[in-house]
């Protein structure tokens, strides 16, 4: 489709974005007229903390972890890669985390007040669900280990 | 002048050009591509339609415009173009099963929606940001997509988990109208992205992909423009891989959030659930999202001095004891609350909606106000509902539950209980009903 002239972009595009800022602005004018403005600040907040606190920090994480790897591997210390191994439980552990903190990190209002339970044992849940996927990736790890040296003796038997 | 800006301009563009994030071999992963990205992107096509439209019943479910505490988002305007549809009491499990989905789904979203943005990354950091007014538009408006979707996800969690900052907020103002910003993002994104997705997916074919072991992945050609490194590392994970682990992540999440809307059996299983365990074994022992104490009941107020007002052509008052004469019914219903949780079947006994109407002498009447004697929450001290939901033969006055009388905390002298309906529509500790001519 043909471009508008000044716009960049064909009609459609335009009809979409004039949708997208109409329902946009008239929710949030909605929006602001019962609460505070500052939960506008929330919007940029989210997208701030992900692109420039979160992922900067797990990236960099998981770019020394694959260098330890790369250079194990080049030193022929081990033969199966155990990256992904810490990966998972821990990316689990961190989306459990940031999910349920409120609760785990005990910032929830009175809660045997609101339901007659306790908050108190959530941290405890919390680190266990973790120790528990941690201790199933490294069990997975030693069975694939166990797996590749078994492959890797019979290998050497028919040679 | 003119032209020393733009000298300005596309000298600071070449310096950023070069620099960090900016530079294309900054970026190392082999697998990141337009293939990846789209890969998420239809996963989040298939999970947020179910997500947004679970959250519409939701609103429905409330009959918003029998007024009062009902509309939890006065002057909606035309964003309440939902308001008025008349929400059914059949199946009975019906609010159970939606708001069940979209609470647990919700918060599998969170692996779904870091997938995505991680394989998309690269194109923050593009210079020029963008090349019309067109595509500035278009950019600017990720801030209500990738703004609205962090907020709707966390305003939904830390409300379930009455994180106390929420305190000082309206939850459903934040997430009603949060989740139309976030709507207007996503439609401008679908509609400009969607192509880009099924091309991407179909460059390199999705089973093919899939079929390829951590040996056999290669980055995209680099060709296919900012999201396909110029310099990649070795691969770690293979592409099925990485979708393995996002999806095994939102499994996770979701088995262990689904117990507690599947009955006492599976209720161990929502381990980090706020409100998944039960508070002990009697008759009574099933969840309450509110005690008596927090709603500040005194018990003078429940003692036998406590009368029902039935109010409809005449005014009665009733006495606990002048209800349990009259027929009484048992209904098999669950209570089933908008913070996702929900009682498996509990055996209600009581006296019949629709009797009270007759009695009231409006048999024919359109609402019924129930009226609390809660005195902390203006949303649970007051609930309309419709004809529909009291002439339902299910629907009851509760005066018992399991074959004992009701608890304190579970509404004790009486309390509403209708199917299908949301948990705090179910009044507790009702001291006055008053049926209505007009809706």
């Amino acid at each position: 489709m043909k471009n508008i002239p000044g716009y960049g972009r064909g009609p459609v595009h335009l009809l979409g974005v004039i949708f997208c800022y109409t329902l946009a602005i008239y929710a949030g004018v909605k929006l602001f007229s019962n609460v505070s403005l500052w939960i506008a600040l929330a919007f940029p907040a989210g997208i701030f903390l992900h692109d420039f606190v979160l992922f900067p920090l797990y990236s960099g994480i998981d770019r020394v972890l694959k260098r330890v790897q790369r250079r194990q591997q080049r030193e022929g210390k081990i033969s199966v890669g155990w990256v992904n191994h810490v990966r998972v439980p821990v990316m689990i552990s961190f989306f459990l985390l940031l999910a349920y903190f409120p609760i785990i990190l005990r910032l929830s209002e009175d809660r045997h007040l609101h339901t007659s339970l306790n908050q108190d044992s959530y941290l405890y849940r919390w680190l266990i669900v973790t120790a528990v996927l941690a201790a199933g990736s490294a069990f997975s790890y030693f069975i694939r280990k166990r797996r590749y040296k078994k492959r890797f003796s019979l290998d050497k038997q028919d040679k | 002048m003119a032209e020393n800006d733009k000298g300005l301009l596309r000298r600071i563009g070449e310096t950023l050009r070069d620099w960090g994030p900016f530079r294309r071999d900054f970026w190392y992963s082999p697998i990141r591509g337009p293939w990846m990205a789209s890969f998420f992107s239809l996963l989040l096509l298939i999970v947020l339609p179910i997500v947004f439209i679970t959250g519409l019943i939701d609103h429905i479910a409330w009959n918003p415009d029998l007024g009062g505490t009902n509309n939890r988002t006065p002057d909606m305007g035309l964003l309440g173009f939902l308001t008025g549809i008349e929400w059914p009491t059949r199946p009975i499990w019906l609010y159970r099963l939606t708001e069940g989905i979209h609470v647990v789904l919700g918060i599998s979203l969170i692996p779904l929606v870091f997938a995505k943005l991680w394989s998309i990354m690269p194109t923050l950091y593009k210079w020029p940001l963008a090349d019309s007014v067109g595509q500035a538009l278009e950019r600017l408006s990720i801030l209500f997509l990738i703004g609205g979707i962090f907020f709707q996800i966390f305003t939904g969690l830390i409300y379930i988990q009455n994180f106390v900052i929420l305190h000082n907020f309206k939850f459903n103002q934040l997430h009603f109208y949060g989740n139309w910003i976030f709507i207007a993002g996503l439609v401008l994104h679908v509609l400009v992205k969607f192509p880009v997705m099924v091309e991407g997916l179909k460059a390199r074919g999705v089973r093919k992909e899939l079929e390829k072991s951590l040996e056999e992945t290669e980055p995209e050609p680099r060709e296919e423009g900012r999201l396909v490194s110029t310099d990649p590392a070795p691969p770690s994970i293979s592409r099925r891989g990485a979708i393995a682990v996002v999806a095994g992540s939102a499994l996770t999440m979701i088995a262990l959030a689904v117990g507690q809307t599947l009955g006492q059996r599976w209720s161990w299983l929502a381990i980090l659930s706020p409100r998944a365990q039960s508070p002990g074994d009697g008759p009574n022992d099933f969840r309450v999202n509110k005690t008596a104490k927090k709603a500040e009941i005194k018990p003078e107020q429940v003692g036998p001095n406590w009368r029902l007002e039935l109010v409809g052509n005449t005014s009665q008052m009733l006495s606990r004891e002048d209800l349990l004469a009259m027929p009484q019914y048992t209904s098999s219903l669950p209570i089933s609350c908008l913070e996702g949780w929900s009682t498996g079947n509990q055996d209600w006994e009581g006296v019949r909606l629709r009797d009270l109407a007759e009695m009231a002498g409006m048999p024919n009447a359109e609402k019924v106000l129930f009226e609390s004697l809660e005195s902390t929450d203006a949303a649970a001290r007051m609930s309309f509902m419709r004809r529909n939901q009291f002439q339902d033969p299910l629907s009851l006055l509760a005066l018992r539950v399991n074959g004992v009388d009701l608890s304190l905390d579970h509404g004790y002298p009486a309390r509403a209980i209708v199917p299908a309906t949301p948990g705090n529509r179910n009044t507790k500790w009702i001291y006055r009903m008053t049926f209505m001519e007009e809706a």
